[in-house]
């Protein structure tokens, strides 16, 4: 972030087209300036609060002068009423002895009346006379009362003076008021400088902030969540962000990260796929063997069951019946029923054979319900067919055919009712396939110990072949299902190895490619490396430079120092000890001009020392000055070489010796302080490339040029330039809070002027009103 | 230094006071030190109208066919103080005594006799006598005084 900034800062000052540290000082000087500036506000405020003072001061003075005033006016006024009321009332006695005038006459012999009415007219007028003279007086006196209406005016006069003071003091204030406008405003001015850079800081600092803060609740969110590859990404971004890490480690990290989530998923795929498929074959086997062995269980129960598919038949073969009741009963349970039937059917066949009614009586020996019926019955059979063979049985002799159609018969019915299997000497036959059921449901496991267990033994391995013929085909299509399982994982790992083999070498190529982009960072990370032995150097180089010009200039001046002395030793050259003052005066100072004039002139220094060499023939080695030369220091070569000494002619070549020492330690100085200047230079133009390799790598660099080209102010520079629209116009609205105060000020100023004119006013008027009264006591005088 | 062109003077300027005739100044010695020679500027014709009395008025207008001469000098003191001094001295001479003869010398010879030699009527016209400092000083040390004189000159009748 530090960097960011510094650099933003770089950014910043590379628009402005200053550098960072003439930033800093100008920081520091509009520090300085706002100090103060702020101390020559608080002056301005306290001469502002100092003038207030006065002037409530001078306000309290003029409202005691008014007051003053008016209690002199009221006074005045009173003085007034009074003689008018005086006045009147002496008007009103000679009214009242002219009244009494027609009375007079009335009578004539009233002469005491008239003598009492002329005394009362008399004495009225007298009475009057004695009122105007009193008025006359009272008016003298106030007449005389000058010093009061001196002092009235010495009053407005005073007030006057106020109101200039007051106007004085108003100006003052606007002085005051533009002054401290002025102030401000350069204050403000100087605060928009100052809070540029702060702004601009503090807006990167809380974008930074934001964006870190809100990668970090995102990153944060991206954990919760599981998303690690994004929280890892996010972390990467805020550290980058907080220059934890440098872009280049940023960008190999992003990379890695993306090829081993990359690497990854291609594993991953594959190795699910391989597993599918796996898991498909194995499945596939798995339902081969299991349809196998199905098959096997069927076949081994089809082989245990024989021809015995179903129970029917073994009860068939074995003397089982199912009867009515749905129940099976074996061929011995059911003897009586059966051989009855079989007996009925015999006779049956017999009758319709012979028509005999009954059984032949070899067949009443017979125990129907033996074991060994079919024994019986065929001994039976042989005892009949023997006493049919008898010759001596003729007449119930019976044919040979007949015979073996009964026997046939009996064999057939025992056959269909399967007791009489044995019964013709195919027990044999007859037994053995039960006989070998029983052997091999024993084997099997079964008990058959029992005629019923051994059908209980076929009836559940009948039920168990069901089962197993169920599972078997259930197996086949679990075999199918599985094969089919099998061609689709197939071809999907097949599908997968190709895609991720294309991932990979696209990888492949995005390492190169990466590898690329790293190189870059490395070969800049060398030319960085170069940039900084570059400067190393440069910076050894000024440094090594620079003392040795420290060196020559201190030369330099030494013997500057020395050459100067030589001048000034010339020039205070003592004459008084020559035989003509004048001349040596006019020698001494033109050496002292000549070499004045000729420091740093070379050739003219030359010259001179050549002038001065006392080894020289003037005749043989002549020395001519070029015209330029002749010009300028004719006057003074002459001046000073007609009549010299050899001891001046030494003096001042010595001085022209040191001067060209010094000129030419000065010219190494100077050499050295050139090339000291040159590696500055060389310094600067080095640190501003870098400075401007570093504004194009950053990515700011975009889109500022873009701006540039579209003649759009970079977003920076509009912030900063937004940010000073808005401090001037807060400057503006404070200045106009100024105003406002300092016109409110005015204002009280003016309403004070106000009643001092009032105050005018009213003098103007007790004036006014005075002069009426004097008019009319005038007026009144000359009506008496 | 100045960085201006320092040339030693070609000339001698001497002013005699008229209301002082026993005392004599050189303003400009020969060879002193000087931003430029003395020059003339002005006007040499008179008014010459047709009006009545103009040959009188050529020959007596010398207030109005008047030259300015213009001169500077650098002078080299051997102290801050004498500078001073001097220019003080100076000031109030040429306040005192403002009017008076020039006696303008150049083209000396080997013998450093001048082979032109000029009177002149002069008025002071403007007088600055400026103290030097390091920036001004065309000497190791800034001590001295830099004379500016400007007197309006006309011929003596």
């Amino acid at each position: 972030m530090k960097a960011d900034s510094e650099l933003k800062v770089k950014l910043v000052a590379e628009y402005d087209g200053t550098g960072a540290e003439q930033a800093a000082q100008q920081a520091e000087e509009t520090a300085e300036t706002i100090s103060q500036s702020n101390a020559k506000i608080e002056e301005s405020a306290q001469r502002a609060a100092q003038a207030t003072a006065d002037l409530t001061k001078q306000l309290k003075e003029q409202k005691q002068a008014a007051r003053e005033t008016a209690e002199a006016q009221e006074s005045a006024g009173n003085t007034a009423a009074d003689a008018m009321a005086k006045t009147k009332a002496g008007a009103e006695g000679a009214g009242a002895a002219v009244g009494a005038l027609p009375g007079m006459f009335s009578a004539a012999g009233k002469a005491a009346k008239i003598f009492q009415t002329a005394a009362g007219w008399f004495f009225g007028w007298l009475a009057l006379a004695n009122q105007v003279i009193e008025l006359f007086k009272k008016i003298y006196e106030w007449w005389n009362k000058k010093p009061d209406e001196e002092a009235a005016k010495k009053r407005a006069e005073l007030l006057k003076a106020q109101r200039d003071e007051a106007e004085k003091l108003k100006t003052a204030l606007d002085n005051l008021d533009r002054e401290r406008n002025d102030a401000a405003l350069a204050v403000a001015r100087l605060r928009n400088e100052q809070a540029i850079t702060a702004e601009y800081e503090r807006r990167a600092e809380l974008a930074e902030r934001a964006a870190t803060a809100e990668d970090r609740a995102q990153m944060l969110r991206d954990e919760r969540a599981g998303n690690l590859q994004d929280a890892a990404r996010r972390k990467l971004d805020i550290m980058r962000l907080t220059g934890a890490i440098t872009e280049e480690q940023h960008k190999e990290a992003i990379y890695q990260l993306e090829k081993t989530a990359e690497a990854n998923a291609v594993q991953t795929a594959r190795s699910d796929a391989a597993q599918d498929y796996g898991s498909a074959y194995r499945n596939k086997k798995a339902a081969a063997d299991e349809l196998q062995t199905a098959r096997r269980a069927v076949r081994d129960s089809e082989a245990r069951l024989g021809d015995f598919s179903s129970i029917e038949s073994y009860d068939t073969q074995a003397g089982f019946v199912k009867e009515a009741d749905g129940q099976y009963y074996n061929a011995r349970g059911k003897r009586n029923e059966a051989a009855a039937a079989f007996q009925r059917k015999l006779k049956n066949y017999w009758q319709s054979m012979t028509g005999a009614h009954v059984l032949p009586r070899e067949f009443s020996e017979i125990d129907w319900n033996s074991e060994d019926l079919s024994g019986q019955l065929a001994a039976a059979l042989d005892a009949l067919d023997k006493r049919m063979q008898d010759p001596m049985r003729s007449p119930g002799k019976m044919p040979t055919r007949r015979m073996s159609r009964l026997r046939e018969l009996v064999a057939l019915m025992s056959g269909e009712e399967g007791i009489m299997a044995d019964a013709r000497g195919n027990k044999q036959r007859a037994q053995l396939p039960l006989d070998m059921l029983a052997k091999r449901l024993n084997a099997a496991g079964y008990d058959v110990s029992t005629p019923e267990k051994l059908r209980a033994a076929v009836q559940s391995e009948i039920t168990n072949l069901g089962t197993r013929r169920t599972h078997e085909t259930e197996a086949e299509t679990a075999f199918a299902t599985a094969t089919t399982k099998l061609n689709d994982a197939a071809s999907n790992f097949a599908t997968t190895m190709a895609q991720t083999g294309e991932i990979v070498t696209a990888r492949a190529y995005k390492d190169a490619d990466h590898a690329d982009e790293m190189s870059h960072y490395a070969a800049q990370r060398e030319e960085e490396a170069k940039a900084a032995q570059r400067e190393r150097s440069l910076n050894a180089d000024l440094e090594r430079q620079q003392q040795a010009a420290d060196i020559a200039t201190q030369k330099a001046a030494t013997l500057k120092q020395e050459a100067d002395t030589k001048l000034r030793r010339i020039s205070e050259r003592d004459v008084s000890g020559y035989r003509n003052q004048n001349a040596a005066t006019l020698r001494r100072d033109a050496a002292a001009n000549l070499l004045t004039l000729a420091q740093g002139d070379k050739a003219m220094l030359r010259l001179i020392m050549r002038m001065t060499d006392p080894n020289r023939d003037p005749e043989t080695d002549p020395v001519e000055m070029t015209d330029k030369q002749r010009r300028r220091y004719g006057t003074a070569v002459q001046l000073a070489g007609r009549g010299s000494t050899a001891a001046e002619r030494e003096e001042i070549r010595e001085t022209a010796r040191a001067m060209l020492a010094a000129m030419k330690a000065e010219t190494q100085a100077a050499n050295a302080a050139a090339q000291v200047s040159g590696t500055q230079t060389m310094l600067d133009m080095h640190q501003r490339e870098q400075t401007a390799a570093q504004y194009s790598a950053t990515q700011m660099a975009a889109p500022a040029a873009a701006d540039a080209a579209s003649g759009k102010l970079p977003p920076a520079v509009q912030s900063i330039i937004n940010g000073l629209k808005a401090d001037t116009q807060r400057a503006n609205a404070e200045a106009s809070a100024s105003a406002q105060a300092l016109n409110a000020a005015a204002g009280c100023i003016e309403e004070q002027a106000t009643v001092i004119a009032g105050l005018n006013a009213q003098i103007r008027q007790f004036v006014q009103r005075l002069a009426n009264t004097e008019r009319l006591v005038k007026n009144q005088t000359a009506l008496t | 230094m100045p960085d201006i062109e320092l040339q030693c003077s070609a000339y001698r300027v001497r002013f005699t006071p008229t209301n002082d005739p026993e005392t004599t100044v050189e303003l400009l010695p020969l060879g002193a030190l000087c931003d430029s020679q003395p020059e003339k500027s002005g006007q040499y014709a008179t008014q010459a109208d047709n009006t009545i009395g103009a040959a009188w008025q050529r020959h007596h207008s010398r207030g109005n066919a008047s030259l300015i001469l213009r001169a500077d000098a650098y002078r080299w003191t051997p102290s801050h103080y004498h500078a001073q001094k001097l220019r003080e001295e100076m000031e109030f001479y040429m306040w005192e005594h403002p009017e008076g003869v020039l006696d303008y010398a150049t083209a000396f010879d080997e013998n450093m006799h001048p082979i032109f030699t000029k009177k002149l009527h002069a008025t002071l016209a403007d007088f600055r006598a400026l103290l030097l400092t390091d920036d001004t000083s065309p000497w190791p040390n800034a001590q001295g005084v830099h004379f500016v004189f400007s007197f309006q000159i006309s011929p003596i009748e």
